[in-house]
């Protein structure tokens, strides 16, 4: 029994129990069959053999949070507008930094919060995208964005490009 | 400080429903399954962040307040997911995006003019 499996024991408690408070709507009284629920809830739920960086994801929620307000304006703005000229490219995105994984999973779904873009395919060495309306800077966000991934696995990055 | 907070709480939810409006526009207008996936996880999902926002600042407690977060957070999940496994099957199923690699007749240039 070593800390980090302790600790992460704490955090899936703490994490369940939230939620159950929020569930309940603050209950006491429900308490009751809420903790056998937490209990069973934590000991069945699947290991995961892989660590987030608590800083990063922190500095990674606003970031994403902003890419998610911008991407909704985007949409919102080309459907709106009068004309339907749309520049939709497919592109591919070559990994720079992450492994083949979760770490890749993850940045395909955050790929979809990234104003016009869309995970199409993860192959094995790159990620097509489906851009809706591509512009000159769309490849370099996804490589700013990859980065921000690794820092959140807690991946070593090289500096090339 | 409730009585404004509900006002922001109304500015809230009336932005959010002109998002979901934004991405039924979209849904209608937009060419393609891979482009009309972007109007369905972009602006509505922007559009119910707005919403359970709004109405967790109208929340009688801070559980009810969490528990509309929570339900924008799951919506994110899983319309993230979905959507990628939407446009990967429609991809393997032998759809081709429509592309722009040639201008559109109405147009005269490729670049799109505003940045």
């Amino acid at each position: 029994m070593s800390i980090r499996h302790w600790q992460a024991w704490a955090w899936r408690l703490a994490i369940l129990s939230v939620l159950w408070w929020a569930i309940s709507g603050g209950d006491p009284a429900s308490w009751a069959w809420g903790v056998p629920a937490i209990v069973a809830a934590a000991v069945l739920m699947p290991t995961f053999n892989w660590h987030l960086r608590p800083m990063a994801l922190l500095l990674l929620i606003p970031h994403a949070l902003w890419l998610a307000l911008r991407g909704g304006l985007e949409v919102a703005w080309l459907a709106c507008r009068p004309s339907l000229n749309l520049n939709t490219r497919v592109v591919e995105h070559p990994w720079h930094y992450l492994p083949e994984g979760p770490a890749q999973l993850f940045m395909a779904s955050l790929i979809n919060l990234v104003p016009g873009t869309l995970a199409l395919r993860l192959a094995s060495g790159s990620l097509q995208v489906h851009v809706l309306n591509l512009h000159d800077d769309t490849p370099a966000s996804l490589v700013r964005l990859e980065r921000r991934v690794a820092a959140l696995f807690g991946i070593a990055i090289d500096k090339e490009t | 400080m409730t009585e404004a907070l509900h006002w922001l709480g109304y500015a809230f939810v009336a932005a959010g429903i002109l998002f979901f409006l934004a991405g039924s526009l979209g849904l209608l207008r937009f060419p393609d399954v891979f482009t009309r996936l972007h109007a369905l996880t972009k602006a509505d999902n922007l559009g119910l962040g707005l919403i359970c926002l709004g109405l967790a600042l109208q929340a009688s407690g801070p559980a009810e307040a969490v528990k509309y977060l929570l339900i924008w957070l799951l919506m994110l999940v899983a319309s993230g997911i979905g959507a990628t496994l939407i446009a990967s099957t429609a991809l393997a199923c032998g759809l081709a995006p429509r592309q722009a690699d040639r201008p559109p007749s109405t147009s005269t240039s490729q670049r799109p003019t505003e940045q």
